[in-house]
């Protein structure tokens, strides 16, 4: 189970883990299952884990007034699951994160991330995350505010191909800010080009 | 001698709802000046009724190494915190909550229900604690607009007010540790003011909402100017159309180790994981809202 998570960590990072890193990650970070549509975070709680996705789908969202969901992230394995504001400034949650799929997560608290100082490895692959992240992060807001539909349909399509195979429609339309109909002409009209 | 600059910076945006906020320190040249590590400045806003998130502040959160201070310049805010106080500070007031070690709180912002002014504007500051005050158990203090001791700067110059520490005779309400002083200095058009600055302490300026000359420089609304540590004079010359706001504070360095992570200030990492863990294990007690509304209705 741990070894999705070791070569994640020495793949970002550039540097191998010794044996003594192993032991710590295993310490720092417990296995945690849930069920498809069991919650991970939900909104107004604050969220007590970070968790790295060894198997699985989730989905990150909040609802409206009207009860309809908005996806700000989905995530599959080798992604990283939690409300880092809440996590790290311990304020209520405005999200909820549920699995999609059955899913076996590797979870770890702020108290025992603090461990991971001592790794070189570690840090420099948390580094590198933090750097993916804000990009990601960076391209989705500009893609939200300034891309036609169509122009963050084929991003997606670029970048994370495989949701379109993990999550059903209806998802993937919100995590792209438009409804279902839009989303299903547009993909009708790509694939009879 | 003037005082040498050692940086300017303008602020990071870092709103909450629809607060504009900006995290005006720590910025990429300063962790900290004398014992302030954050400073967040609450730019005016004008209150409508479809921005409720400005009611809801943050939500519950705790704070453990520090004191915060949160000096309203227009508004009302209202505290609660796990230790049963809940009070409100109007306009001109300052509440000041000791967090030691450790403390829930939550705390709103509404225009100021006492003048009708739909504007408000703030700041809260973080001031860091000597590691045995860390250990300390929490205290909260409100003073309100009039207990702020204000001295009128000579020659129609303008005022000063003590936020913190101290300043000729006059000294501020607000309990320090280490030497330290936060004055709001308005200075009115066309003059200038001048403060003589303590070999070794630090010092820094900022100015929320109006330009201003400082020690020959000019400098833009939104700037945080630095200081080196040399002795010398600061001086502050304002612009002929209108009285401009500073905000003047420093105080003796900090000199323990400063860890810093979310809502918390220590002296090491372990420290770190321990606010962490105790809040998870809920040990910094818990908010009790309708019992502190019942208690002061």
């Amino acid at each position: 189970m741990y070894d999705k998570l070791f070569n994640y960590i020495e793949q970002y990072a550039g540097l191998p883990l010794t044996e003594t890193d192993r032991q710590i990650i295993q310490e720092v970070f417990v296995p945690m299952k849930l069920r498809k549509k069991q919650y991970f975070l939900q909104e107004g709680e604050v969220c007590k884990y970070m968790a790295f996705i060894v198997k699985g789908a989730t989905r990150q969202y909040t609802v409206d007034d009207k009860g309809a969901e908005h996806m700000v992230q989905l995530a599959i394995e080798n992604w990283w699951i939690s409300d880092r504001e809440s996590f790290t400034m311990l304020t209520p949650t405005i999200y909820n994160i549920d699995a999609w799929e059955d899913c076996e997560l590797l979870t770890t608290t702020k108290a025992d991330a603090t461990r991971l100082a001592h790794i070189p490895a570690a840090v420099q692959a948390l580094r590198e995350m933090d750097i993916n992240h804000a990009i990601a992060m960076q391209k989705r807001v500009s893609s939200a505010i300034a891309m036609t539909a169509e122009q963050r349909y084929a991003q997606l399509v670029e970048s994370n191909p495989t949701f379109l195979q993990r999550f059903p429609q209806h998802m993937i339309a919100s995590y792209l800010g438009m409804t279902k109909e839009t989303l299903s002409r547009i993909r009708m009209k790509a694939s009879g080009k | 001698m003037k005082k040498k600059i050692s940086f300017s910076a303008q602020g990071q945006r870092a709103d909450i709802g629809e607060m504009i906020i900006y995290r005006i320190l720590p910025n990429r040249y300063a962790d900290a000046v004398g014992p302030f590590v954050f400073l967040d400045h609450f730019a005016p806003i004008k209150d409508s009724p479809d921005q409720s998130r400005t009611k809801q502040g943050t939500g519950a959160h705790p704070h453990r190494g520090i004191a915060t201070l949160t000096y309203v310049l227009k508004g009302e805010g209202e505290h609660f915190d796990s230790q049963g106080n809940h009070a409100k500070v109007y306009s001109g007031g300052i509440q000041w909550m000791k967090a030691g070690n450790g403390i829930l709180h939550d705390e709103r912002a509404i225009p100021d229900t006492q003048t009708g002014d739909p504007y408000m504007h703030g700041f809260q500051f973080w001031i860091n604690l000597p590691s045995q005050v860390k250990k300390e158990n929490p205290e909260y203090l409100t003073v309100d607009a009039n207990e702020v001791p204000i001295a009128n700067l000579e020659d129609n110059r303008g005022w000063l007010k003590v936020i913190v520490g101290q300043y000729k005779n006059l000294v501020s309400k607000i309990p320090t540790y280490t030497k330290q002083f936060l004055y709001h200095i308005q200075v009115n058009a066309g003059k200038t003011v001048s403060f003589p600055a303590e070999k070794g302490m630090e010092y820094a300026i900022f100015l929320p909402q109006h330009h201003a000359t400082v020690n020959n420089t000019s400098f833009h609304a939104g700037d945080f100017i630095a200081f080196d540590t040399q002795e010398g004079t600061i001086e502050i010359t304002n612009a002929p159309d209108t009285a401009a706001d500073i905000l003047l504070f420093g105080g003796e360095p900090y000199t323990e180790p400063i860890v810093a992570h979310g809502p918390f200030v220590m002296n090491s990492l372990l420290e770190i994981a321990e606010a962490y863990q105790d809040f998870h294990a809920n040990k910094y007690g818990k908010i009790n809202y309708q019992a502190e509304e019942h208690k002061n209705n």
